[in-house]
């Protein structure tokens, strides 16, 4: 569908600019003229009439499923734009976008990952309660909205039957067992959450690409090979392994059975120091009552160190001097590895 | 009638499910669950929000019964007593009768029983044993809800 590139009317709606288009439609962030209020509205073409209802589909499961962590809906309206018949989702405005594009902007310390990652499956699990499975989590689909995590895009939403259904649409996250037997069940979508907590602890934003670029990346899926190849971040700590090791196992009896398994699990781990990574030689962290900084630094002749302060005073320590580029990298590392948990 | 009792500790929170009569209660199910962190109070209130409203809107309880610590120290006001207002402010907005006890309140006569019987041993007899986490914890979660069926 061609839309205008710059703002237009479409009913009360005042569309000022696109946030985003995905497969099946386009998200606009627009005004709500009628309440003077700020809206993310979906628009979704109808190729053909006799699609209406399957299209209104996504509407009737958001309005089944609210929650805190779901993205809230406040109305779907039949409406035509371009001369075409069109849905128009009016969704609650996420203000703090995508944790796709967040990861892009900036860096996601291994805490903040976790803990949307936690309130993302506190609404999956109402919706699998609900009856529904989602089928497409990955950063994109997860919003903030007033500092809370949303579970969104329910747009391959549907109840459990076993099989992967009409099989609309690229399913990103792909589980072994729908590689192999076409299945989709509440595992199946553990499993994507597995996946979308690696990518944010990772800072792995273009799955695509990395996926396609391994030798056999359906044996990989499919043996459960594929986090160890692709591998992790050398500050990921072994608990977090664990975790994901967890979730994404082939094996069904060991992977979490709910989402409310795997959100406990998240939820039990306790944080010592939050990491954040600067730069490639600088991070910064902080417990409850201190703040630690941590620099790689080269004198004037070359010697290379690794500075680590408390509060401003510089622990000698666990400071490094007149070590090489990878030591300095590797110490940094180790410290973040063995500090981010109590 | 189906009951949900609920009992905290420090860092957990217990929880059962009864129907049936005070004579013969039935144990639905129990659950342990793992609470995050307490050092942040109101991230751990979110969090009871959160778990209180799961539990609720999963089980659909007819009436929600706690159990009150009773002269607690100052670090179990934010892991014990704190998320309880949390509780009754939910049960409020979703219009179910929610009721507290505190241990004082735990009499056999309440049950029907004879002074001398040990509730807790009791709740082996009648419930059989339930591990993991078969304690004191989680049998207050189901005295409560026994003492209003
Ligand atoms: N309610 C919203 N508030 C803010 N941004 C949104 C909202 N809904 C979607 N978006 C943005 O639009 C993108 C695509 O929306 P989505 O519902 O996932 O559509 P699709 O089914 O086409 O993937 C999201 O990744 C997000 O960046
Ligand atoms: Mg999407």
């Amino acid at each position: 569908m061609n839309l205008p590139t710059t703002t237009f009317q479409l009913g009360k709606y005042k569309v000022l600019r696109k946030l985003g288009n995905g497969q099946f439609g386009y998200v606009y962030e627009a005004l709500d003229m009628a309440l003077a209020a700020r809206k993310a509205i979906k628009i979704i073409e109808l190729e053909k009439p006799d699609e209406l209802l399957s299209t209104l589909l996504e509407a009737n499961i958001l309005d089944k499923c609210r929650h805190k962590n779901i993205v809230q809906i406040n109305e779907a309206n039949v409406m035509e734009l371009n001369g075409k018949q069109v849905v128009v989702l009016d969704l609650e405005y996420a203000d703090g976008g995508s944790l796709s594009s967040e990861m892009e902007k900036r860096f996601l310390s291994v805490k903040e990952s976790i803990c949307h990652i936690s309130s993302m499956l506190s609404g999956l699990e109402y919706a699998h309660n609900q009856g529904f499975l989602h089928r497409d989590i990955k950063p994109a689909n997860i919003l903030v909205s007033g500092g809370v995590t949303k579970l969104s895009d329910f747009g391959l939403a549907t109840v459990p039957t076993g099989k992967i259904g009409s099989g609309k649409g690229y399913v990103s996250h792909l589980a072994p067992e729908t590689l192999t037997k076409n299945v989709t069940t509440i595992q199946t979508d553990i499993y994507a959450s597995g996946i979308t907590l690696f990518r944010l602890v990772n800072q792995v934003s273009d799955w695509h690409s990395i996926v396609v670029s391994q030798k056999d990346p359906q044996k990989l899926i499919t043996n459960g090979t594929l986090l160890n190849k692709i591998g992790f971040q050398p500050y990921i700590p072994q608990q977090i392994k664990r975790i994901l090791s967890k979730a994404c196992t082939p094996i069904l009896t060991k992977r979490f059975h709910s989402a409310l398994e795997m959100r406990q699990a998240l939820d039990k781990l306790r944080y010592n120091i939050v990491w954040n990574k600067n730069s490639p030689d600088e991070w910064s962290g902080a417990d409850n009552h201190n703040s630690y900084t941590m620099e790689k630094s080269r004198s004037a002749r070359g010697v290379i160190s690794v500075e680590f302060s408390k509060n401003g005073r510089m622990q000698s320590d666990k400071c490094k001097k007149n070590i090489c580029e990878l030591e300095a990298v590797a110490c940094m590392n180790n410290i973040v590895m063995n500090t981010t948990f109590g | 009638m189906k009951i949900l009792g609920i009992a905290l500790q420090k860092g957990q929170l217990r929880y059962s499910l009864l129907d049936g009569t005070k004579i013969k209660p039935n144990l639905i199910l129990k659950e342990k669950l793992n609470t995050i962190a307490l050092d942040n109070v109101p991230e751990l209130m979110d969090w009871f929000e959160t778990n209180f409203l799961d539990i609720i809107e999963k089980h659909k309880p007819d009436k929600v019964c706690y159990k009150i610590t009773l002269g607690p120290k100052k670090e179990q006001l934010f892991s014990l007593i704190m998320p309880l207002g949390v509780l009754n402010l939910i049960c409020k907005k979703k219009r179910i009768t929610v009721v507290d006890y505190n241990k004082l309140q735990f009499t056999q006569k309440k049950l029907g029983l004879d002074k001398s019987v040990d509730l807790y041993k009791k709740c082996d007899e009648i419930f059989g044993t339930n591990p993991p986490y078969w304690d004191i914890t989680q049998k207050d979660s189901i005295i409560v809800g026994w003492l209003e069926l």
